[in-house]
């Protein structure tokens, strides 16, 4: 007893350790986006004056709404959605297989298809590109959804195989044993039991692949220039060409393209946390 | 094959040997199994990296240019020759190490820091933790434009904050300026990328069994000696994956650098595959942008066999 008052003082001065380490950190991180989100919400005619305004006098949504009144930023939404919701179910449902046989079988080329994925995202992106190019255009592919789901698992493949190999052979193979002694089926075993305990694993590597297409700019701006398939990181090229000077537009353009993924990382991220918490074995 | 190492779902590691039940189950099926799991994921990556990749290389060996798509022809060695000769490519060249020299080692220190930050449990660790992946989600493009906004020699707030902290008189142009462009890009990039490592680092460490750490804490194992013996040999593999997957990232990116200063100013951010890109996307002459990116690869490749092979060496 008379020890816990001094390791209540110890651990009360730790946390306040960790918060002097964690406030640099979170204000570096937040501290730039709010600064564009700041400047989406004040009047043109304030972010010209000096001093700088730290804290907006006044807020206004004009922004987006002349945002959403000049371009089409509906539609490139629900491109942009399509297009990562769509690259994700493929790049999980084609990797998956390959990651539970590298996970759990030892295999002649074992190694040399898992050098093979590894190597793959090697190659510069504009190496692949213009080939690319060349297959949607003969194809009859290029300006579809189609072009750019199937160009982004040029990488979301070989990532989740590789992430996804971690994640299941971090796991214990003995649940599975167990289960298939008792009489389950291999596909039975992988469904009902890795399945189930690697969901932070895949959620983790689905969340990676929806922002990663979601954000890709460099096949979108090749495979996919018509409006009707334009996704957003793109749209805003377009829009940045097109007012150079209008930064409380721009930064209204910046904060619609990153609200849906902000959004959704913060829904996914408790399911994460609490797959994480709950552990795999005990 | 011995019949140990058929046995396709034995425990890696040390541990009791195989079940018989197993081995008598085993069918010549079993044997086919991983190669068919393998089939779609190489299927796919067949139709859209082998064969692009080998269909590049023959552009690499042709004058081919997309303004005159007619008027290609083999042409050897000449778009290697032409790069090889070019002082622009040993700049890019010396751009892009510079580019990932300086990004990899900070985005990593400050990776992992944070990622230990928030494996501890303190209260509002989940305002840390939301916060700090925050950089990751924004798109790269919006990173990009967001920090070209910060920077602005005249409305930036970078500026604005250094001249009130009393470091400098008057706003620094930092993205036309040869000298400082490289810096704050490498400064964007960076932010954009840190809770990469974060994440992968986080996840590794709570990967880590809580009982190993108890059982360690029982044997008197100091915490630095939990960290020698039981945390750093369980993270070691997440750190060479992800350092790995992220020196190539970083030498193949284009959006940050593009969208920011375009290579300029005076090609002072001109890595290789913004050379690729501009080649490609302005000059149209993917005969020659080819060639670049094949270098690139072979570049690439190289850096990561000497990698790979200090990592078996490090086992």
């Amino acid at each position: 007893m008379t020890t816990a008052s001094p390791v209540a003082a110890r651990g009360r001065r730790s946390v306040f350790v960790i918060w002097l380490l964690a406030l640099p950190v979170i204000l570096l991180s937040l501290g730039p986006f709010l600064w564009l989100l700041k400047t989406s919400l004040v009047p043109e005619s304030r972010i010209f004056v000096r001093p700088l305004e730290y804290l907006p006098s006044t807020v206004t949504l004009e922004n987006f709404v002349m945002l959403f009144e000049r371009m089409n930023f509906f539609g490139y939404f629900a491109n942009s959605f399509v297009v990562a919701l769509g690259s994700t179910a493929l790049g999980l449902v084609i990797s998956m297989s390959s990651s539970y046989a590298f996970a759990r079988f030892r295999f002649p080329g074992r190694r040399f298809f898992m050098t093979l994925f590894l190597v793959i995202p090697m190659f510069p992106t504009v190496l692949i590109l213009i080939p690319i190019y060349d297959i949607m255009r003969v194809t009859g592919l290029l300006n579809t959804y189609a072009s750019l789901i199937v160009a982004y698992s040029s990488f979301t493949i070989p990532f989740a195989v590789w992430m996804m190999t971690g994640y299941f052979a971090a796991l214990p193979v003995e649940m599975e044993e167990a289960a298939r002694v008792d009489g389950c089926s291999r596909l039975g075993a992988f469904v009902r039991v890795l399945l189930p305990t690697a969901v932070p694993g895949i959620s983790a590597t689905a969340l990676y692949i929806f922002i990663v297409s979601w954000n890709e700019y460099t096949f979108a701006a090749m495979l996919a220039q018509d409006e009707s398939v334009r996704t957003l990181p793109v749209a805003l090229q377009f829009f940045i060409t097109e007012f150079t000077v209008n930064w409380g537009l721009l930064a209204a353009g910046g904060v619609i393209v990153s609200l849906p993924v902000i959004l959704l990382f913060i829904v996914l991220q408790r399911q994460l946390i609490a797959g994480l918490t709950a552990g795999a074995v005990k | 094959m011995s019949a140990g190492a058929t046995a396709g779902v034995a425990p890696r590691r040390t541990g009791p040997p195989a079940a018989p039940v197993r081995r008598a189950r085993r069918r010549p099926r079993d044997l086919l199994l991983p190669y068919l799991l393998l089939l779609p994921a190489c299927g796919v990556v067949a139709l859209v990296v082998a064969f692009p990749i080998v269909q590049s290389i023959g552009y690499s060996l042709h004058h081919y240019n997309l303004r005159e798509p007619d008027n290609a022809y083999f042409s050897g060695l000449d778009n290697y020759v032409r790069a090889l000769t070019d002082e622009m490519f040993w700049r890019a060249l010396r751009a892009t190490a510079i580019w990932v020299g300086a990004v990899l080692p900070i985005q990593f220190a400050i990776g992992m820091a944070i990622a230990v930050l928030m494996n501890r449990a303190f209260p509002g660790r989940l305002v840390l933790r939301a916060s700090v992946l925050l950089p990751w989600v924004v798109p790269s493009a919006v990173v990009a434009l967001l920090w070209r906004w910060l920077l602005d020699g005249n409305l930036g707030v970078v500026n604005d904050l250094l001249i009130r902290v009393g470091l400098i008189d008057t706003g620094i142009p930092w993205l036309n300026d040869p000298s400082t462009a490289m810096a704050v890009v490498v400064l964007a990039m960076t932010w954009h990328g840190m809770p990469f490592f974060a994440l992968m680092l986080l996840a590794a460490l709570q990967a880590v069994p809580a009982e190993m750490y108890e059982a360690a804490h029982l044997d008197g194992a100091s915490g630095l000696q939990r960290f020698r013996y039981i945390t750093w040999p369980s993270i070691i593999d997440t750190i060479r994956t992800t350092t790995l997957l992220r020196i190539i990232w970083l030498a193949n990116s284009i959006e940050i650098i593009w969208i920011m200063t375009a290579g300029g100013p005076n090609f002072a951010t001109t890595t290789l595959p913004v050379v690729t890109f501009f080649e490609a996307v302005r000059g149209l002459d993917f005969g020659y942008a080819s060639a670049v990116s094949v270098l690139l690869a072979l570049i690439l490749l190289a850096v990561v066999h000497l990698y790979v092979r200090q990592m078996r060496k490090d086992d």
